[in-house]
């Protein structure tokens, strides 16, 4: 078993379109990695360079302490699990886990015992003689894994394996893959574009975005100390709430609109670079678990709340989602990295914020209520580099 | 050695490239590439191949009606024919969409074209035989038009002497006029069939004038091997039976009566004046002997159905794979939006189907302009000329007789020149599907 | 099978039994002509000439199977059947073989200028055969080439492009990640092809089996060209056509077995065939 390592791994298509871009990332051997990233952000195209399946453009990729660059797919010893999950379409579940072992020139009983294991291991002991066809989506899921497992390769490729799924069995499934992952103990990449997956099975996550790597770390991490906005939006359900602030002179107090909330007066030792940025504006980001309602929390002070008027509430049965506006101007994560110049949003004087409250708030549409905020939580991001500001 | 791996790895692919490729093109510019751009070449040559004689061969292709016919009827091969079978197959895909039993159908259509071409010609040319004896397609014509106007008793008849005049519709009359001694006019008629004699017919009785009447004989005026024309002769046959009317100056009819036996008749109490004696053309209407398939002017439409016989069922196959392919939520949606059938026909379903009604269309074009075994099946000797082809001139010009090769060969070129066109509209469709895969 | 919504239920009716009357009709007009084919083969030349094959229905009597005892027992005759066979056989399993190899290349091995060799191939679809036939002649004669081989060769040529592009359309087909998952697994090309591509094409290189051998078993311009004295059937009939009435004899016979052989092909592949259609890739 190996651990990956990309070293300055870069991939230009044709069309000069630059799909990763200066990629460093170091898999350990045995780890969990989770990929995530929108669409288009140059994740699959990572995990295709580490198969082979497409050619790297600059930079170097080991997988233990070989380089592989120019190694053929079937030389790299990795296995690869697909969206659509691939199946040999005209093979019975047995040739298709033994398909590679085959090629291997394994012998007959050895690929049999090999197979009937991983099948049993998979729960698909019954389905063995069948054609993909007859399966269902979720035993197809399996069959895919099991044809990856039966390898014994150094290296596990995921990509989106569980998107086809319904979200009742891709929950089921997401348990059963680290579990899966844990007793092989093979090092895993894993992509997806839900947080979620990455969340909860990671061992550590690599959010990925526009071909460049924007932070690693495991997923905790990831959610109380994003490293920019994008990472801040991105993580998190409802995501994080962005919007311009200004900061006063002696960083006691911040200004949201026509708002001003305390700050803890500890915030420059938690966060000792913010007193550079005293009597500007930064980008302040919220989550909605910290907005709660006053009224459950009698105790908490006044200085530290906003007033605003309900907008909508989803209602979840275990919480609800609040959302209310202030008139203090919205930032979105594209503008803020400067990437994007989308004008319509940043001329915006009102921003839509989320608010994580319990199942037994009462708050209705329309009323006026206070929010309590909970300061020490804060999240502040330079307003030009959209970098977290610590 | 990094570089070395990725060396071996395009060497390898490289050589199953050389593997899977080489043979096909080796075989396609030896057999196809080649011998086309010669053919082009060899049609300024003469009928040897030995000598350049510019354009001699096409100015005589140029100066032939047998060629013209060929390049008109490839032509319409060309168009017509596809357009025809593409249209007939979509009708049938449209209606064979509300039965039950659409596999069998399709089957029975689709069954002809493991048929040879030639094959299916010789069939059509049984079945479109101009004998309503032989061909079934003219009995049942004749037969279903014998029903609706049935041959009359002296089918075919007419006069044989001058006096008699037989009329543009078939009808046969004799001006007589008549003095209060009567008058005698006899009918002598030939043409008559063996079949259409009377059972019981008898010699001939020639009538005698009588007062204020008409009388008169209808006889078969050639039964006789001395007889004279117009003369009732000793052993001719008197037709009795037969309807004969009275026609007076202004045209109506002042009566009518049978013939009897020995083929007399008679008009009796006839006030003087002119008449007409009148053989309706009911009585000499011929039967209807169907139409004539297999003659110069129809060979070319007979042999397209032949072709329409084979390809229909294709059509139709094609079309109907590439309906069940249609996205329903799309016809759906457009149903819940309001559409009618025959407006989801014409708005969604026959847009969407234009690609493959388009590959349909071109694969029969390219059919339709190299057709040349079912001519030869259901072309006899004689209308060959008129059904001719350029496929088959091409055939004929270069391989048999002397054979020309020079013209041949210029026959050949006009054909591809023809093809031309198809060849723009298909890479146009095949680069279209490519995308589509 | 479709059902009717209620409203339109009893209105709808009337023009379907219609409809169905109409396709009733034309199954049968398009039946006819084999079925009196049929009757005629077991009729005599003087019947023939005489009359129609349908008067036989009324009087069965006069129908014999003397066209075909003499079909088949007359040496010449059957060999012409089993001439067809040596043609149309290689002449289907040869191109079959070359476009099943190159359609794969020309979808799956990436190399320089793939695609200016698939299109150059597909465009030699429109080149009518009769252009090629005197040169290929000529060709062949100075090779020493001759009969069998000829043909197959001939056929092989103008059977490719055809061939080339719907196996490419098939391959194609193949979704992609499962080549990339053979090439993980460690599959090197030729496995690929033989144990995936192969087994997955299996509907298109049936419709190309029916498509080339119906074409090269039926084919009579081809054999009058290059078959010399290897007379195969469509030419034994060609020649007794100036003589139809007396050459029913043969004729009748040799048509009807002369379609046997296509249609038992099309029946064994006719699952595969269908399967082609449903994907689409026949065009």
């Amino acid at each position: 078993m190996a651990g990956i390592t990309l070293e300055e791994v870069s991939k230009t298509y044709g069309n000069g379109f630059e799909a990763v871009t200066n990629l460093n990332l170091d898999i350990k051997d045995g780890e969990f990695l989770v990929m995530v990233g929108p669409s288009g952000c140059g994740k699959s195209t990572t995990l295709r360079m580490i198969a082979g399946l497409e050619e790297i453009t600059q930079g170097v990729l080991k997988i233990g302490n070989r380089v592989v660059n120019n190694m053929q797919p079937k030389d790299r010893d990795v296995a690869m699990v697909f969206q659509n999950y691939a199946l040999y379409p005209h093979m019975t579940v047995q040739s298709n886990m033994g398909f590679a072992l085959k090629l291997q020139k394994l012998g007959k009983e050895e690929i049999r015992r090999r197979v009937e294991e991983i099948a049993q291991l998979l729960q698909l002991t019954e389905q063995l003689d069948k054609k993909p066809a007859q399966l269902s989506g979720g035993q197809r899921q399996r069959v895919a894994m099991g044809r990856a497992i039966a390898r014994l390769p150094q290296v596990f490729l995921l990509d989106e394996p569980l998107s086809n799924l319904d979200t009742k069995l891709r929950v089921e499934m997401r348990a059963e893959i680290s579990d899966l992952q844990r007793k092989v103990g093979v090092t895993t990449l894993y992509v997806t574009h839900d947080q979620a997956e990455a969340m909860t099975m990671a061992d550590r996550v690599a959010v990925i975005n526009r071909g460049v790597l924007q932070q690693v770390t495991e997923p905790q991490g990831l959610y109380d100390q994003p490293k920019n906005i994008f990472v801040a939006s991105f993580i998190g359900s409802p995501p994080m709430n962005l919007l311009e602030a200004h900061i006063d002179h002696d960083n006691r107090k911040i200004r949201l609109g026509s708002q001003s909330l305390d700050l803890p007066t500890d915030i420059l030792i938690q966060r000792p670079k913010l007193s550079s940025y005293s009597g500007r504006t930064v980008t302040v980001g919220i989550r909605p678990d910290d907005l709660k309602e006053t009224t459950l929390l009698p105790k908490n002070p006044a200085k530290v709340r906003i007033r605003a008027s309900i907008d909508s509430i989803d209602t979840l049965g275990t919480e609800r989602i609040v959302y209310f506006h202030l008139d203090a101007k919205p930032v979105h994560s594209e503008n803020a990295l400067g990437r994007d110049d989308d004008t319509g949003l940043s001329t915006a004087m009102s921003a839509r914020l989320a608010g994580r409250f319990s199942a037994s708030s009462d708050v209705r549409i329309g009323d006026t209520i206070e929010i309590a905020v909970n300061t020490e939580k804060l999240h502040f991001f330079d307003p030009f580099s959209g970098l977290a500001i610590r | 050695m990094d570089q070395e791996a990725r060396h071996r790895a395009t060497t390898a692919r490289r050589w199953w490239v050389l593997v899977f490729l080489i043979p096909t093109l080796l075989i396609l510019s030896s057999l196809v590439l080649y011998p086309a751009l010669r053919t082009i070449t060899d049609s300024f040559l003469d009928r040897f191949g030995d000598q350049y004689i510019g354009l001699e061969n096409y100015s005589a292709l140029a100066s032939s009606p047998r060629f013209h016919t060929a390049v008109l009827n490839s032509f319409l091969w060309a168009t017509l024919f596809p357009l025809t079978v593409v249209t007939i197959g979509l009708v049938l895909a449209v209606l064979i969409e509300k039965v039950r039993w659409e596999t069998a159908f399709k089957l029975v259509l689709f069954l002809p074209v493991a048929v040879s071409a030639m094959s299916s010609g010789i069939v059509w040319r049984m079945m479109l035989d101009d004998s309503p004896e032989r061909g079934a397609f003219n009995a049942v014509a004749t037969l279903s038009a014998s029903i609706v106007s049935p041959a009359g008793d002296l089918a075919g008849a007419r006069p044989t002497t001058g006096t008699i005049t037989l009329n543009p519709d078939g009808s046969i009359a004799f001006p007589v006029e008549v003095s209060s001694a009567g008058a005698v006019a006899n009918l002598g008629l030939i043409g008559i069939a063996e079949v259409d004699l009377p059972g019981n017919a008898t010699t001939a009785n020639p009538a005698t004038r009588q007062p204020k009447s008409i009388t008169g004989t209808i006889w078969r005026d050639a039964g006789s091997s001395n007889g004279q024309k117009g003369k009732i002769d000793k052993d001719e046959i008197g037709l009795s039976g037969i309807l004969v009317k009275l026609i007076s100056p202004s045209g109506s009819t002042v009566a009518q009566t049978y013939s009897v036996t020995g083929g007399r008749y008679a008009f009796e109490g006839i006030a003087p004046g002119k008449y007409s004696v009148l053989i309706p053309s009911e009585v000499t209407r011929t039967r209807w002997t169907g139409i004539e398939w297999l003659s110069p002017s129809l060979i070319t439409p007979a042999a397209m159905l032949a072709g329409l016989w084979i390809w229909a069922g294709f059509s139709l196959v094609m079309i109907r794979a590439a309906m069940t392919r249609l996205d329903r939520d799309v016809t759906d949606a457009a149903r819940i939006d309001g559409a009618s059938e025959a407006q989801i026909l014409r708005r969604i379903t026959l847009p969407l189907l234009a690609p493959t009604l388009s590959v349909i269309g071109i694969t029969l074009a390219i059919y339709g302009l190299k057709v040349f075994d079912l001519i030869i099946g259901i072309a006899p000797e004689p209308v060959q000329d008129d059904a001719n082809v350029i496929a088959l001139e091409m055939w004929r010009s270069a391989f048999t007789g002397l054979g020309n090769r020079g013209l041949g060969s210029a026959a050949a070129v006009i054909m591809f020149v023809m093809v031309v066109p198809v060849v723009a509209l298909s890479l146009r469709s095949f680069r279209g599907s490519e995308t589509r895969t | 099978m479709k059902q009717d919504h209620g409203v339109e239920g009893t209105a709808s009716r009337r023009p379907r039994r219609l409809t169905e009357f109409v396709l009733v009709l034309i199954a049968l007009v398009w039946m006819i002509p084999g079925f009196g084919l049929l009757i005629t083969s077991f009729r005599s030349a003087d019947e023939y000439a005489r009359s129609g094959w349908w008067t036989a229905l009324y009087r069965p009597g006069e129908l014999t199977i003397s066209n075909y005892v003499e079909f088949l027992s007359n040496g010449n005759l059957l060999g012409t059947l089993g001439s067809t066979l040596l043609i149309a056989v290689p002449a289907t399993l040869i191109p079959i073989s070359l476009a099943t190899t190159a359609g794969y290349a020309l979808a799956w091995i990436p190399f320089k200028g793939r695609k200016a060799v698939y299109l150059s191939i597909v465009s030699l679809l429109v080149v009518p055969f009769q252009l090629a036939l005197l040169p290929a002649l000529e060709l062949f004669g100075t090779i020493k080439l001759s009969g069998l081989p000829a043909i197959w060769l001939f056929h092989t040529a103008f059977g490719l492009p055809l061939g080339v592009f719907l196996m490419h359309n098939f391959f194609a087909g193949i979704p992609k990640s499962i080549i990339e998952a053979a090439r993980i697994d460690g599959a090197g090309e030729g496995s690929i092809f033989a144990n995936l591509a192969l087994p997955n094409a299996l509907p298109g290189i049936a419709s190309l089996a029916i498509f080339q051998f119906t074409w090269t078993w039926n084919d009579l311009l081809v054999a009058l060209v290059f078959a010399g004295n290897r007379t195969p059937i469509t030419v034994a009939i060609q020649q007794r056509l100036n003589d139809f009435s007396t050459g029913i004899e043969v004729i009748g016979p040799g048509v009807l077995l002369g379609a046997v052989a296509p249609l038992l092909l099309f029946f064994a592949f006719q699952r595969h065939f269908e399967t082609a259609m449903k994907t689409g890739a026949l065009h």
